[in-house]
């Protein structure tokens, strides 16, 4: 029963011929277009259609191996699309590459740096590359809360320390975007909260889009202001986090004082309704407009209505619900 | 960019054995030759044709020998610095090009080659210095532009090395490759033939019998190194990174 709405906006946006719903969308700092993309025999990206909004938390789902890190790549102007087209911050990413990354921050999978480096001298690479004032890597340093000892080596850093620093590296030049991929793998309970607050806070305050992939869910709920879910190669979803809230059904658990009447009155408003003893009702595919008319319609009945709670699923099981019906329909 | 990406690649090498082997590689040599001469010989009773000799002994076993290892090793360890630490990514999606990464690195193995160079001329300078009835004069004139032949006769050897390593994630293969390439050109090089394999260039460029021989291995050197250059750049332009 959760997420059939969801999956009913799958099918409408693909009827569609699109799978981004570009029209509450305001310009794009990525768009890729119809993209193609196979490493020998094997297609990793089936037509990809994807728009991140500007100055958006933009969470990119999807399980391993269904193409996320191929997309960062392509975004990255690492791997170049068999077809279709990418524009990043407004440019074609392979042909305005080195103009498009001198505005952008990457953290592309593990965080990586030169062990015989300590963290000023890392940082000084991508500084001088960007040809920036030594005065950026403190305040990298700074944004990420990072403090070492000046002459502590990165290959004594623990694996916290190297995705800070990998941060501050991806923020260095205030980029107008980031592209970060599992921002906080290996991170513990506190820092994964610094960087969430951290992450949260950018789009606005330094006007950047940041787009990022993540296998915490949990995170992505908490931060993301719009997801995508890919799976084998296409985009599943994309949608804002409040537009995705709307659209998620739910189960509406209502304690009345005659379950039975109850759910006669639901049924014969065409609601799908099941009692659980003598006081409970639960009521299927509900959103919260839904939940409010359900609600005043018991009442007018004559029912008297102690409880109503609307349980939405989580992002968890949304996802593994639509990647589930995904590959039962594939099948 | 290219001086920018150069300075970089040369941070990178901070603390790294790389910058150890430029010194400990010549030394070795010179302290292995220095101790092969002085035990049948004293510095005193030296005459100029010995002196020549063992100038000539050193720029042979670091020309022939520990020359290609060393561009090999040094080439290993600049692109396995990437490999190892994943860091390929990083790299390449800064505003850099890929074209100008292989540059940057192909120069700063470059360098370190005539750093290693200058090392040995040093050490050797250093160790004749110490000893007394070395004709300076022999070795300023004839002996010291002989061993600025050997680096630019191994340029094709730093392509041919910068290519390989940069394309292959294990150092093995490219260490594998040097040590049987010069071995190879220790039976090659004293062979008419020596022109198929450019580890024996170096040598041939230094310590040829023939000035015919050693200007050809110097320009077919350089020559050489025009053509794998661009042809290497061109051949590693054409893949993605991993």
């Amino acid at each position: 029963m959760l997420g059939h709405k969801a999956r009913h906006l799958v099918r409408r946006q693909r009827q569609d011929g699109r799978t981004a719903p570009h029209t509450t969308m305001p310009s794009a700092a990525i768009e890729l277009d119809a993209v193609d993309k196979s490493y020998g025999k094997r297609q990793i990206l089936k037509g990809l259609r994807l728009s991140v909004p500007e100055r958006s938390l933009f969470a990119f789902l999807g399980n391993n191996g269904h193409g996320k890190s191929t997309t960062i790549r392509l975004v990255t102007g690492l791997a170049a699309p068999d077809r279709g087209s990418i524009r990043v911050l407004g440019r074609d990413i392979t042909c305005q590459r080195r103009q498009v990354l001198a505005q952008m921050g990457c953290l592309i999978e593990a965080p990586s740096a030169y062990p015989n480096l300590n963290a000023r001298e890392f940082l000084g690479i991508g500084a001088r590359l960007k040809d920036l004032p030594a005065s950026e890597i403190d305040r990298a340093l700074e944004l990420v809360g990072l403090h070492p000892a000046p002459r502590q080596r990165i290959e004594h850093y623990s694996l916290g320390m190297r995705q800070r620093l990998a941060l501050a590296h991806a923020l260095l030049g205030r980029p107008r975007l980031l592209v970060l991929d599992e921002p906080t793998n290996g991170l513990d309970p506190d820092g994964i909260r610094e960087i969430r607050a951290l992450l949260s806070g950018l789009p606005e305050a330094a006007d950047c889009t940041i787009f990022f992939a993540s296998h915490y869910l949990d995170e992505v709920e908490k931060t993301a202001t719009h997801l995508a879910l890919l799976h084998e190669g296409r985009i599943l979803l994309q949608a804002s986090a409040a537009e995705l809230e709307r659209q998620l059904a739910g189960v509406l658990a209502l304690d009345l004082d005659d379950a039975a009447q109850g759910a006669r009155v639901l049924e014969a408003m065409g609601h799908v309704a099941r009692t659980e003893g003598p006081h409970r009702v639960l009521v299927g595919g509900v959103d919260r407009e839904l939940a409010g008319t359900v609600n005043s319609q018991l009442v007018q009945a004559g029912l008297v209505l102690y409880q109503s709670v609307l349980r939405k699923p989580t992002l968890e099981q949304w996802f593994l619900q639509m990647t589930a019906a995904e590959g039962a329909s594939a099948c | 960019m290219l001086i920018r990406l150069c300075q970089v690649e040369l941070l990178k090498l901070r603390r790294s054995l790389v910058l150890l082997t430029t010194v400990a590689c010549p030394a070795a040599v010179v302290v292995l030759v220095y101790g092969m001469a002085l035990r049948r010989i004293t510095p005193e009773g030296m005459t100029a044709a010995q002196w020549s000799m063992l100038w000539g002994s050193a720029s042979a076993l670091w020309s022939l020998f520990m020359l290609p290892l060393y561009v090999g090793l040094c080439t290993a360890l600049i692109n396995g610095n990437e490999h190892r630490n994943h860091t390929w990514r990083l790299m390449l999606s800064l505003p850099i090009g890929r074209l100008e990464l292989y540059a940057a690195k192909a120069m700063v193995s470059v360098l370190l080659l005539l750093g290693a160079q200058l090392a040995l001329v040093l050490a050797l300078g250093t160790g004749l210095l110490g000893l007394s009835g070395f004709p300076l004069d022999t070795a300023l004139q004839a002996e010291l532009p002989r061993l600025w032949a050997a680096p630019v006769a191994a340029l094709p050897v730093v392509a041919l090395q910068h290519a390989l390593s940069w394309r292959l994630r294990s150092v093995v293969t490219p260490l594998a490759v040097s040590v049987v390439a010069t071995l190879a050109a220790m039976q090659v090089g004293a062979s008419p033939y020596w022109y198929w394999l450019p580890w024996a260039y170096p040598v041939a460029a230094s310590n040829g019998g023939v000035e015919s021989m050693r200007l050809m291995a110097v320009l077919g050197g350089a020559g050489l190194a025009a053509l794998l250059f661009p042809l290497g750049a061109w051949w590693l332009s054409r893949r993605e990174v991993a």
